[in-house]
């Protein structure tokens, strides 16, 4: 069913083309809303593409957006590759934020060199943990798992939101938030100007590793084969329900290593509900890259373009930082496009022939 | 007679906070029947309390802020039809894209249009009228019903419509039966593709009602992100109820009780969280049983 992208020839070409299509579509149509304010879309976009990649200021606030899409995307696309859907990124990383920013404060003495590993196990294994429930539920007992990854994001946002803000509040007044995690255990940062740390070479490697294993391993194979064609992964001895939990696990890892990042690399603690949508723009990021991991970089520096451009705009003009997730949600929608233009295409051909079939009688 | 005043304050609250999610479930239902699981309800709803906030603010015609998020939410239904069945995208990730453009719409428009951000309050939105029963005002616990909004006896009203008309008509057939096999509903002569559309759009409209009554009714005022996850209990609440009109207001009915007895205890300061969270929970164990006491069954059958 899913193309995938090959080296050479028309798949190519469209894998390109489509998201290109896509994302201009969805620029056009948040034009539409810009028109309202007065304001000039074009200058608009103008301030949000020079904000973001006009400069190095830029490049860095940039990539640091960038960052945690790196996380979602990677896991969205390795879920799709394998044929589950993680729509629970989004609760996923909450928890392994909790757990990264819980084991980075109260083991506080240990030193960097064990601690930091010990904070990003913590916080792959709640990830793990609450996709592997809604999945075995799915798998043993046949519940949906899209209602399930709803409401596991949702439980995840409110109860870390009340173990932030009642038992596990840290010293600031006012500030609901665990406690400030151990110096040792925050990333380093590339700038003082920036958010931009240590995970940013993290994700960097996921992508290169996840490229290695999604297009040269076996492993990878014939995570795509059951992604492809479950019947067909069971044909070639592969049993599709033990390979999709092992692939959820994997994706569940880097939604984990999210949370983390941002715990250890931006915040410093847990602020409730500080993700903007990560889980949701990763998924959307993972389908505009066709699951290929080095799409999925390029995507996601892209969207944290937009993010951070979004914000010059806003403290530039009245129109807030919200434009760029509409644009965002559009793009979701649209990555439809392809299929409209394959339809126009298959209706012409059958005019045409309609038409030869007439001209020949 | 402090029992009594408990279970009114009790069902109080209940009958509140019923109706959106009786109608959001509606909405999942009706999705549910054709096979195209519909979870971008809670979306929908923004739209619709955003828009009702709004054209009530402008016109200060409640009915006529009700009607315009009917109307637009049932477009925005039918374009979910349309995304799924002729551009053949998967009904998660429009669900997907459509709530995160009614949080992100929602949001951008207040700015844009009021130059507020979070929430947008204003002296001229007139809440929807209430219906009196004057007779029932004598009655202990029944006097609840007297002055409740109009959409609470709309929800009821869509309820037992959609219970007729799913079980005892044509309609209804060939709407149970395009979500069992809509080949064969084809071959039978009636476009399921139709039919399909006919279900989105009216979970769309159910949607409407449900996220009008929130923003101009239960409140009268618009905040972004106040839908807060009642359309997602929608689904869960038509998932409980195995898919049946009647089924999905009895478990809306058991989230709006729960709600209703959390919020008392909230009084004794009890965490908003929690009282958010205990929703989710029960609806994750109703699941966990129905699917092991189905899986029991089977079994028994089997052997």
């Amino acid at each position: 069913m899913k193309e995938r992208i090959s080296v050479l020839g028309e798949k190519y070409g469209r894998a390109i083309l489509r998201p290109i299509a896509t994302i201009a579509v969805a620029l056009v149509i948040g034009m539409l809303f810009i028109l309202p304010t007065g304001f000039s879309p074009l200058k608009a976009y103008g301030i949000i593409f020079k904000g973001a990649f006009g400069s190095s200021v830029g490049w860095l606030g940039t990539l640091a957006k960038a960052t945690p899409l790196l996380f979602t995307g990677l896991a969205a696309a390795f879920a799709s590759w394998g044929g589950c859907f993680n729509i629970g990124i989004e609760g996923q990383l909450y928890m392994g934020a909790m757990a990264a920013a819980l084991v980075g404060h109260f083991c506080g003495g240990l030193p960097g060199v064990i601690l930091i590993p010990l904070c990003l196990i913590a916080a792959m294994a709640a990830a793990v943990l609450w996709a592997l429930i809604p999945g075995l539920l799915n798998n043993k007992l046949e519940i949906n798992i899209f209602i399930m990854f709803f409401i596991f994001n949702n439980i995840a946002s409110l109860l870390t939101d009340y173990l932030a803000s009642n038992p596990l509040r840290g010293e600031l007044v006012g500030v609901e938030a665990t406690g400030r995690i151990a110096a040792q255990a925050r990333f380093f940062r590339f700038s003082n100007y920036s958010d931009l740390n240590g995970g940013l070479l993290i994700a960097l490697g996921l992508v290169l590793l996840f490229w290695f294993v999604q297009y040269k391993t076996r492993f990878g194979y014939e995570c795509s084969a059951i992604g492809q064609n479950a019947t067909f992964g069971e044909y070639i001895g592969i049993r599709h329900a033990r390979r999709s939990m092992l692939v959820l696990t994997i994706s569940a890892m880097v939604a984990g290593l999210c949370g983390a990042e941002q715990t250890m690399g931006v915040l410093g603690r847990f602020y409730p509900n500080f993700s903007s949508d990560y889980g949701f723009t990763g998924i959307s990021i993972g389908m505009l890259a066709n699951d290929n991991p080095i799409a999925v970089a390029i995507f996601a520096i892209f969207f944290g373009g937009l993010t951070y451009g979004g914000q010059q705009l806003e403290s530039n003009s009245a129109i807030s930082s919200d434009l760029v997730r509409v644009i965002q949600a559009i793009v979701i929608m649209f990555i439809s496009a392809d299929f409209i233009v394959k339809k126009t295409r298959a209706k012409r051909r059958n005019k045409a022939r309609e038409k030869q079939g007439r001209e020949g009688a | 007679m402090d029992m009594v005043a408990f279970l009114e304050n009790v069902l109080e609250t209940t009958f509140k906070t019923l109706p959106p999610l009786v109608l959001a479930g509606l909405g999942g239902m009706i999705t549910v029947k054709v096979d195209m699981l519909n979870l971008g309800l809670e979306g929908m709803m923004m739209m619709a309390a955003f828009t009702a906030a709004v054209v009530d603010h402008m016109t200060g015609q409640p009915l006529v802020a009700l009607l315009a998020a009917v109307v637009l939410t049932s477009v925005m239904g039918w374009l979910f039809g349309l995304f799924n069945i002729r551009f053949r995208v998967n009904n998660i990730i429009i669900s997907v894209a459509i709530n995160s453009l009614g949080y992100s719409l929602t949001k951008y428009l207040l700015k844009a249009m009021f130059g507020v951000s979070g929430s947008f309050t204003s002296g001229n939105i007139v809440k929807q009228p209430t219906v009196i029963l004057p007779f029932l005002e004598g009655i202990p616990l029944l006097r609840v019903f007297n002055g409740q909004s109009i959409v609470f006896w709309l929800s009821i009203l869509c309820t037992l419509a959609l219970m007729y008309v799913v079980n005892k008509t044509p309609a209804g057939l060939r709407l149970r039966a395009t979500g069992l096999n809509d080949v064969a509903v084809n071959t039978a002569g009636v476009n399921s593709d139709r039919v399909k559309y006919v279900a989105c759009t009216l979970s769309g409209t159910f949607c409407g009602l449900a996220g009008a009554y929130l923003s101009t009714s239960y409140l009268s005022m618009f905040t972004v992100g106040m839908v807060s996850g009642r359309g997602y209990l929608g689904n869960i609440a038509s998932i409980l109820g195995n898919r049946t009109a009647g089924g999905t207001f009895l478990g809306s009915l058991l989230f709006s009780v729960t709600t209703g007895l959390t919020m008392k205890i909230q009084t004794f300061g009890f965490p908003s969280q929690l009282i958010q969270l205990i929703p989710y929970v029960v609806a994750m164990l109703c699941l966990i049983l129905i699917a092991v006491v189905r899986r029991r069954r089977k079994a028994g059958i089997r052997v």
